[in-house]
């Protein structure tokens, strides 16, 4: 058990303690505490004495007009150390007898933030993410996703409502755009949904980008107000999505897919260790098909889900590892979500993955007023915002990159190399290697760029 | 249709009529709409959307004739090959022990999960 100890020792090392001007070390002012083993890496903190402001006042109530002292004879420090939970009664009673300096010895919880869960206000706006990014130095470097393909497999893109939002117009190429069997509908002209935000949150990075609009999600509505797909279609999409890389001169080729969409349930699936599973399965075709378009030179990005430990969507029905199938890909890049604020929102979904353990790969930001495709003051949220704002991210950079010259994996660990490491040290399930870092992938790129000069 | 998914390996410029030929499926065990999608173009992979039924029978066929065709001295009179448009067993009877596509040991693979695929977000 983490504990707080206070200590009185000599007014001389209080004094040093309290002086901003002079470092004191957890060593200088506590010697061998038997079965606590003192955190050597914590400053210690001069804690002051409440003393009564009136004359005659009871100088143990905390009721009554206070003055606080940090003079040398009236402070205490506080340091910080760790007692073996089975030991924690005997020690915690017998520290303050046993040493002259120990006043007392207190809990030291955890503490944390509540995280960002569904049904919570933005935090921060497009802008912030826009700053975050680091748009306007990626823009200098001349990486704004001109001439790149970024495909938004979805519900579809509303370009009018893009471009009202963002005040100029978009870019959606509707030559490469592509409809599964059954819908109808013009590359750019769908009803505004999810796609719209997913489309919207890509160019907060590539603002330059051309869009690729793939409703794969639109494809087998089943009832009136559920907007899935089945994963044959995405299985389609892939397919013609390779015509459009292959089609793309070497020396430019740059074709970014966002695909802010996954199984939530087992339900569906043959069960892990069946042949034609999907969720466990690199062999399932789908998966071949992430694999063959990596291979091709495509960045592949997924939403790591919405399944996180502490406010999951309703819907997740897998008991554990709910990054499955291609959201886990060795060859994608799992895409979790953090806040305007660097905190991963709750609902994120933690890894391992299925198909690769390391998942998520790394956090970008969501849940920020952005699009409002969802009406005035609703969030872009989910990591399905996550995705396309990593995917956009992705896009610039291959604006003057080509995967002919940085290949998908070679940018895949960029990106993991330079990410902005959170929580424990390296990896952890919870951000993956980090936030995105615009900043670090820029730089890493200049020395690229200078050692191959 | 609720259906699964198949893939065959074809020559290049297969066409869906040359895969129902290969495989003795009849077009309404097929989703004809999806038709037949490239999979792995270099290696000849495709994908097909079938019925459930369709599926497991492919796949016991499969099974069969890599059973008959592991067996060292066949009975006599045995044909040695099952017909690929042979009786269905219960669903997933056979699918246990399916081929997958890549392993390069027969043409045909799955049946494969066809799940639902949904947006991740709003959380709900």
């Amino acid at each position: 058990m983490r504990v707080l100890i206070q200590l009185r020792p000599s007014p001389d090392l209080v004094a040093a303690v309290a002086d901003p001007t002079v470092v004191a070390t957890t060593a200088d002012v506590a010697d061998d505490l038997p079965g606590v083993v003192l955190d050597q890496s914590y400053t210690p903190v001069a804690v002051p004495r409440p003393v009564p402001v009136l004359p005659g006042g009871d100088p143990l109530s905390l009721n009554q007009p206070l003055a606080f002292s940090l003079a040398p004879r009236d402070a205490s420090v506080v340091v910080r150390g760790e007692i073996a939970d089975d030991e924690i009664s005997r020690r915690v009673s017998l520290l303050p007898a046993t040493h002259r300096d120990v006043v007392a010895v207190y809990a030291d919880p955890a503490i944390a933030t509540t995280p960002a869960c569904g049904g919570d206000g933005p935090v921060g706006d497009w802008h912030d993410v826009r700053r975050l990014l680091r748009a306007d130095q990626l823009a200098a470097e001349g990486l704004d996703g001109s001439g790149v393909a970024l495909a938004i497999t979805d519900t579809g893109i509303n370009a009018g409502h893009l471009s009202s939002v963002l005040g100029r117009e978009v870019s959606v190429d509707g030559s490469r755009s592509w409809n599964p069997a059954g819908v109808r509908g013009q590359a750019g002209g769908f009803a505004v949904d999810h796609g719209t935000m997913c489309a919207f949150d890509s160019l907060i990075a590539a603002p330059q980008a051309s869009l690729v609009d793939i409703p794969v999600l639109l494809s087998r509505r089943r009832g009136g107000t559920t907007l899935d797909g089945l994963l044959s279609d995405a299985i389609a999409a892939y397919a013609h999505l390779r015509t459009v890389l292959e089609t793309q001169p070497d020396e430019s080729r740059a074709l970014v897919i966002s695909n802010s969409w996954g199984s939530f349930s087992p339900e569906w699936d043959f069960p892990p260790g069946h042949p034609g599973n999907y969720s466990d399965n690199p062999a399932h075709p789908f998966n071949l098909m992430v694999d063959s378009l990596a291979e091709a030179g495509a960045d592949v990005l997924f939403a790591a889900g919405n399944c996180g430990r502490d406010c999951r969507d309703r819907r997740c029905a897998y008991p554990d590892r709910p990054i499955v199938g291609a959201n886990s890909h060795p060859r994608a890049l799992s895409v979790g979500g953090v806040d305007t604020t660097g905190e991963r929102v709750g609902y994120s979904s933690q890894g391992p993955g299925r198909l690769t353990e390391r998942k998520p790969d790394l956090c970008a930001y969501t849940h920020f007023a952005g699009s409002g495709a969802f009406g005035d003051g609703e969030p872009d949220s989910g990591t399905s915002a996550a995705c396309p704002v990593a995917a956009g991210l992705v896009a610039a950079i291959r604006t003057r990159w080509p995967a002919t010259v940085l290949s998908p994996s070679q940018l895949r660990t960029l990106l993991r190399r330079t990410s902005d490491d959170r929580s424990h040290v390296g990896y952890d399930y919870d951000y993956g290697y980090g936030v995105v870092d615009a900043a670090g992938v820029v730089a890493a790129l200049r020395r690229r760029a200078a050692k191959a000069a | 249709m609720t259906g699964v998914l198949i893939t065959v390996r074809l020559p290049p410029g297969a066409t869906l009529d040359s895969a129902l030929r290969e495989l003795g499926l009849d077009t309404d065990e097929v989703d004809v709409e999806y038709g037949l999608v490239p999979v792995d173009p270099v290696r000849g992979l495709y994908a097909m959307r079938v019925t459930e039924s369709a599926g497991h029978r492919i796949a016991e066929a499969r099974i069969a004739g890599a059973r008959a065709a592991a067996e060292p001295v066949k009975p006599p009179g045995s044909s040695g090959r099952p017909s690929p448009s042979g009786p269905s067993g219960p669903p997933g009877a056979a699918t246990d022990t399916a081929d997958t596509a890549d392993d390069g040991t027969g043409q045909v693979g799955g049946p494969y999960a066809d799940p639902p695929i949904e947006p991740y977000g709003p959380p709900r």
